[in-house]
């Protein structure tokens, strides 16, 4: 598929010699945007490249795990795969830690694929989850929490788990963790990745928390981990809008 | 697109200009005398997406990229085929091969050059520097220092191209690491301001006398907050003709024309994501008549 534009420019830069009084040798730009469909055939070389590492690639992933009930996907405020992916950890942290673990958060950068309604292969958990991050287990104290939920409110493209928060004006009027209303004087335990503890995704603030546990579990194998859980139960891969963030207008 | 409709285009550029009382166009030299095709944020999607009901179902696909690459070359003699970084992660492939396929494709592809995005750190330093040999391009970063790391002296700050009788520099910015990725990843690399470097890029490629000035860039084409970004780049530093953008996975539409400090004028492009989209800008000679008129710029949709 194939869209042009023309792009005229009064002045350009890409100005070449030829400057006779009043004539001038200019580099006119044209641009066109070329869409890859099923227009265009596959280039035998490439594809000739690409079939042995597609046959590894497909034994190893196209497994299916488990069922979608419903297409999940990240959007603002609270979203569907949001939701299931940040329960999926809390979930999945309690059975790889012994202590109490309050919370889990995930920022929609690091989702990077939805979950289709129906089977669930492994493939697409790994394009879900593709980075090879692992658990950490952080303890915060009350300035810590503040800030994660400073940091939900106003970037709207957090998702978590085990927490309601009301929101007006970017800000966290009313905080709920674990059932109790949030108070300073507490510590909360979060579940985490580990690129989001050393301060990626904007949570710098992490970095201050004290370190509970480093668990050797990649985020990506506790979300299979979950699924195929779910599968054994009988149930499907889900999630609801259920108000965890509500925005008060 | 046939050769026919190409050059309709190209009247109706000089019609565009007439309309806004500028010099007439004596008419072009060529129909290309530069095609520049460009990607970015490949995102290891070898394989077009799945058809799962999404948005980009059946879309993209490197074979068919490919293929439309060569269809161009078999047309156009002067071609010049750019990547502006994440090449790595997103599909399974990078998780088992770790990227040596992205860069196999690429280099039969015959790209000429990439620059890095943050995600091409996601398998470390020893990660990237393990897959270079299957790279037959180089990649172009001036805003990195690696002098402290394993990958010294293994990539450029630019290079100029030549392509027939035109010269053509190309350097490259990549984003701040430091929140982006892991700092296990990126160890010792250090990350420069990208504003001097890019004005210090532009003066050393216009000594060289290139014809024209390709920034490939990793910056993101624009945000709501301060960061540096292909717009705000575009507004400070004169003299790029060019700025590929990638990071945002920005689908534009067309090019948009920034105006520079002193009146120099910058495209930016971008073209989203998982090489869905293949650029192109066609660089045509043109010799125009007349008293050239303080800067501005317009561009005109013919499609």
């Amino acid at each position: 598929m194939r869209i042009n534009y023309h792009i005229c420019l009064l002045l350009l830069t890409a100005t070449l010699v030829h400057c006779a009084s009043s004539t001038r040798t200019v580099l006119e730009p044209h641009s066109e945007l070329l869409t890859v469909d099923s227009s265009y055939g596959e280039d035998s070389l490439a594809e000739a490249t690409i079939a042995p590492f597609r046959t590894v690639m497909e034994q190893e992933m196209e497994v299916i795990i488990g069922h979608a009930n419903k297409r999940l996907v990240e959007g603002s405020v609270e979203s569907l795969l949001g939701n299931f992916v940040t329960d999926a950890i809390l979930f999945q942290s309690r059975l790889n830690y012994s202590g109490k673990v309050h919370m889990s958060v995930m920022t929609n950068g690091g989702l990077r694929a939805p979950i289709p309604k129906g089977p669930v292969k492994l493939s697409t958990i790994y394009e879900l989850m593709p980075f090879e991050n692992l658990l950490y287990i952080l303890e915060l104290n009350g300035t810590q929490t503040s800030s994660l939920f400073n940091l939900l409110a106003s970037n709207k493209g957090v998702s978590i788990a085990n927490s309601v928060v009301l929101v007006e004006d970017d800000k966290p009027m009313k905080i709920f963790i674990d059932g109790e209303p949030f108070s300073e004087d507490h510590t909360y335990v979060l579940a985490v990745s580990d690129y989001y503890a050393q301060g990626g995704g904007g949570m710098e603030f992490l970095k201050e928390a004290r370190i509970l546990a480093t668990v050797d579990v990649k985020i990506r194998d506790m979300i299979i981990e979950h699924i195929r859980w779910l599968e054994a139960q009988g149930s499907a891969a889900d999630a609801e809008i259920e108000g965890r963030v509500k925005l008060i207008p | 697109m046939d050769r026919r409709r190409f050059i309709n285009q190209g009247i109706l550029g000089s019609i565009g200009l007439n309309l806004i009382g500028i010099p007439a166009l004596a008419g072009s030299l060529s129909d290309s005398d530069l095609t520049i095709l460009h990607t970015n944020d490949m995102h290891s999607r070898i394989d077009p997406f799945p058809d799962d009901g999404g948005k980009y179902a059946g879309m993209g696909g490197m074979a068919r990229r490919a293929q439309l690459i060569r269809e161009i070359r078999s047309r156009q003699a002067q071609v010049l085929l750019l990547d502006a970084g994440d090449i790595f992660q997103g599909t399974p492939y990078f998780n088992l091969f770790e990227g040596e396929l992205e860069f196999r494709l690429m280099s039969q592809m015959k790209y000429d050059a990439a620059t890095l995005g943050n995600h091409d750190f996601d398998n470390g330093i020893p990660g990237l520097e393990k897959q270079l040999p299957h790279a037959s391009f180089p990649f172009i970063i001036s805003n990195y220092d690696f002098t402290n790391t394993a990958l010294n002296h293994r990539f450029l700050p630019y290079k100029v191209f030549q392509k027939g009788d035109l010269s053509i520099g190309v350097f490259g910015l990549g984003i701040a690491l430091h929140g982006l990725v892991g700092e296990k990843l990126y160890g010792n690399t250090e990350y420069l301001d990208p504003v001097p470097v890019a004005r210090e890029m532009v003066q050393q490629l216009r000594a060289m006398e290139c014809n024209l000035v390709i920034c490939l860039s990793h910056l993101g084409y624009r945000y709501d907050h301060d960061k540096i970004s292909d717009q705000k780049l575009a507004k400070q530093v004169d003299g790029i003709d060019l700025i590929i953008g990638g990071h945002t996975h920005t689908f534009m539409q067309e090019p948009e024309v920034v105006v520079g400090p002193h009146g120099q004028v910058t495209l930016i492009n971008q073209v989203g994501f998982g090489g869905i989209r293949l650029g192109r800008i066609d660089y045509r000679l043109t010799r125009i008549t007349g008293k050239m008129t303080p800067s501005s710029a317009t561009v005109k949709v013919t499609n």
